[in-house]
């Protein structure tokens, strides 16, 4: 029995006829390398080792349990569809705590502008929103309203600054 | 001199909606170019993952996955082969993370599963030559079972299988012959 001492750069040269003899299946081609498969220890080596796979390679892909086509397209579709409704809730959630924020300091300032004679209140109010209601004052956009009005109007403003964009989410998502 | 055997016949299957990525431009399939081609690799690459993770159920998992990510990456192929290896390649990333955060250790072993008929291609050696290459494999490092399946059951050329495992082209050689003496040592001690 001829034992072959390889080197990674010294295989044997009937490596490739084998590998193609074992692609082909070819029982005639198979036999031209058998005997010396027999006579080399690499040969022999490989032929054990891509015949099993080739073997195995084709149990496995007969037994595969695979979902059709169409169903896997249709998964796809909806998962795409499912990520882009995520990716929308989050721009959503990012749109409202800004916008909470913003019209928290509005809301402040308008309260400020208005507080009028609301007595301690006032002081609280100007000190926190003072400088924007004086912007809003100085603009003259806002008519002589009195305390009595105030904070019905700063509720009504709080509670559309925190609910539009739920309702604006609401909407999208019926979509 | 590249040592593995022809591969199938890669440039089968092509239509309309490939027509434009075999010019280079950049498109997303559309559902009858995808599903033809999911029809032409998906046992393929089932088997693949199932042999790399040694996980049947894993398997079908990451199958899907990789058919998901494959179609979101989109992109341009030069040939259905260059399609197929990219193919391999989300397969091939997605396998050996599962199998590095430790989901691919509770393999289901082929020969104690009762859903397996009786073989129906005549397997070299003794008749548990399938347990032994799967004990052997286990054994191999996950980008060895890559090399060796990428080499031998899919006829990869050593260009492909570098981008696929992720090594040089010129470092395939020596790795693929590394890999192949030691599942051939591991299958001699078996018998």
């Amino acid at each position: 029995m001829k034992k072959t001492m390889t080197r990674e750069d010294e295989r044997c040269e009937r490596e490739v006829e084998l590998l193609e003899a074992l692609a082909s299946g070819s029982s005639t081609k198979l036999s031209g390398v058998a005997l010396h498969v027999e006579s080399c220890e690499d040969c022999r080596d490989l032929l054990a080792l891509a015949g099993a796979i080739i073997s195995d390679r084709d149990l496995l892909r007969a037994e595969a349990v695979i979902p059709p086509s169409g169903m896997l397209w249709w998964r796809i579709q909806r998962r795409e569809r499912d990520d882009a409704l995520a990716a929308g809730r989050r721009v959503m959630t990012a749109i409202q705590g800004f916008t909470l924020a913003a019209g928290s300091v509005i809301v402040f300032g308008l309260a400020g502008a208005m507080a009028g004679g609301m007595g301690k209140a006032e002081s609280t109010l100007r000190r926190f929103g003072g400088k924007v209601g004086e912007i809003i004052s100085d603009a003259a956009v806002l008519p002589e309203i009195s305390p009595a009005f105030a904070l019905p109007v700063i509720a009504i403003a709080v509670a559309w600054i925190a609910l539009a964009p739920v309702a604006a989410w609401v909407v999208l998502r019926k979509e | 001199m590249n040592m593995t055997i022809a591969g199938n016949n890669l440039l089968a299957g092509t239509g309309p909606g490939e027509k434009e990525e075999a010019r280079g431009v950049s498109l997303r399939m559309d559902e009858e170019t995808f599903r033809a081609f999911y029809d032409r690799t998906a046992r393929s690459v089932w088997a693949y993952l199932a042999r790399v993770t040694g996980d049947r159920q894993l398997a079908d998992d990451l199958l899907q996955e990789t058919y998901y990510r494959f179609f979101r990456a989109g992109g341009s192929f030069e040939s259905e082969a260059h399609r197929r290896n990219s193919l391999f390649c989300i397969a091939s990333n997605l396998a050996v993370d599962t199998v590095r955060r430790g989901r691919g250790k509770h393999h289901v072993s082929l020969s104690d599963d009762p859903e397996i008929p009786a073989a129906r291609v005549e397997g070299p050696g003794s008749s548990e030559w399938r347990s032994d290459l799967q004990r052997a494999m286990q054994q191999l490092s996950p980008a060895q079972r890559e090399m060796l399946w990428l080499a031998y059951a899919e006829g990869s050329s050593h260009a492909e299988i570098a981008s696929v495992v992720g090594v040089k082209t010129a470092s395939v050689k020596q790795l693929l012959f590394r890999a192949r003496k030691k599942a051939a040592a591991l299958l001699r001690g078996s018998e």
